[in-house]
């Protein structure tokens, strides 16, 4: 009888050690998801929104107009505008920032042709010198100096009959590259549960991931 | 460098065939998610510029709801351009996930490369790798894991455009089975009961592999919708399972 008393003595002093081993168990794992979420949270208030805060700026600044004729660039383009201009080119220039541009002499009428980033235009390897007979087909603007512009979206190179196209239907600057989400950025593949942000977001991929 | 940065939203509905990665059959289950997004993109203005994400989600199971989660990620990266039609995107990642079945709940980081060339006006093609090292609150559900994917891309008009893709991974995943008398000792395995799949879940390496397809359409500059499909499988000691999911989804660009 005693003995069976010991023995039930020992088996509730095991069961407290255990409940109580659990219990700081559980409050560590607690404790430890709390301090990583502060830890998170803080990242995001110390570098992230800074960092969005600063892009935000700078794309306002990225956005800008270009100072002699006030259009907007490379945002400007207005579909309600597109024409066509054809003529002899002349004065290509490639500026260090801001787009290629050149002059094209149509009729009684000179058009400042505004292109694309140096390197765009370098990659497409377009070439345009003087007296090149050009078609462009883009958004037409007076300039507040009073000249006439067009923001390209394609230029047929007649001589060679190339044809470059720098924007989509739309006027979205190709340069960007597409603005479309693909398997292996954002849109991503695969079921909610298969981890990295769900059906979306987070970096990409069909599996992603094993949660 | 240099960046412009922009809002998205977007909701989706979506199923899955085996939801809990049974070696025994799955079980099935449908969600609603929701996120917003911050993403900010290279400005193009010249061939190297900032890229990436911090997204904010919520899911939402119709049955199981131990498995709703919230997540936040972020993944600040850099973009270069070797060439006109030619984009290679390096980042890392963040991301912290709450679980309403708080064995699951992780935090993860890792890293991603991805590649997207453009052939053609209609075609493009990309390539990706992504190393993650998620730790979760009870081990069975931490993971580290190597996948890299290839996907074909068409543009069948300015608006509409549809893509193929194949995954592989291999890591660490949790499987469920129905008897312990299944369950194989070995290293790296780690043993549990889950109240949330009612059963014992066991973590193990694994080589997963997915084809996927989608479709979307752009409506304007801003509104867009997908479909997305994937089977995948996965191989491991306990054995093969296979899942099916898909997910129908739209969003918005502010």
């Amino acid at each position: 009888m005693v003995l069976v008393m010991v023995r039930a003595m020992r088996l509730h002093r095991r069961m407290e050690m255990d409940m109580v081993s659990l219990l700081r168990s559980s409050s560590y794992l607690c404790l430890r998801s709390k301090a990583a979420l502060a830890a998170l949270l803080c990242l995001i208030i110390y570098w992230v929104v800074p960092l969005l805060v600063v892009q935000q700026a700078h794309a306002e600044e990225k956005e800008g107009v270009l100072p002699e004729s006030g259009i907007r660039y490379p945002g400007g383009f207005d579909p309600n505008t597109v024409g066509k201009v054809e003529g002899k080119a002349h004065g290509c220039f490639h500026p260090k920032s801001g787009p290629v541009r050149f002059q094209v002499v149509s009729g009684r009428e000179t058009y400042t042709v505004l292109v694309s980033p140096a390197w765009y235009w370098k990659d497409l390897g377009a070439k345009v010198s003087d007296g090149t007979q050009v078609r462009v087909r883009g958004s037409k603007s007076l300039g507040r100096d009073g000249e006439l512009y067009i923001i390209a979206q394609e230029i047929q190179i007649l001589p060679s009959g190339q044809s470059l196209v720098f924007r989509s239907e739309d006027g979205f600057p190709l340069w960007k590259g597409s603005r479309r989400k693909t398997m292996g950025t954002h849109r991503g593949f695969g079921s909610s549960q298969r981890g990295m942000g769900g059906t979306r977001g987070g970096s990409g991929g069909m599996g992603r991931g094993r949660r | 460098m240099n960046a412009f940065a922009a809002w998205e939203t977007g909701a989706a509905a979506g199923f899955d065939s085996n939801i809990d990665r049974s070696v025994n059959g799955g079980e099935s289950d449908t969600y609603l998610t929701a996120y917003a997004s911050l993403i900010w993109e290279p400005s193009g203005e010249s061939r190297v510029g900032w890229s990436g994400a911090a997204t904010l989600e919520g899911t939402s199971f119709a049955n199981n709801s131990d498995l709703n989660y919230a997540v936040i990620s972020i993944s600040p990266g850099a973009t270069y351009f070797p060439h006109a039609l030619w984009r290679v995107n390096i980042s890392p990642f963040f991301e912290a996930k709450v679980v309403n079945d708080s064995d699951q709940s992780a935090l993860a980081f890792g890293g991603q490369v991805s590649m997207r060339q453009q052939i053609g006006k209609d075609f493009y093609t990309g390539q990706y790798y992504i190393y993650k090292d998620s730790r979760a609150d009870v081990e069975t559900y931490s993971y580290t894991e190597h996948v890299i994917g290839v996907f074909l891309g068409v543009n069948w008009t300015e608006a509409v455009f549809s893509e193929v893709g194949y995954e592989f991974s291999r890591g660490d995943s949790f499987r469920t089975v129905n008897t312990r008398s299944t369950i194989a000792s070995g290293r790296g395995k780690h043993i549990i009961y889950s109240e949330a799949f009612g059963t014992d879940v066991i973590r193990e390496e694994v080589d997963q592999n997915a084809i996927g397809v989608s479709a979307g359409i752009d409506w304007n500059k801003s509104l867009f919708s997908y479909i997305v499909y994937t089977y995948t499988t996965i191989n491991g000691d306990l054995g093969s399972s296979t899942s099916h999911a898909g997910s129908l989804g739209i969003g918005y660009r502010f």
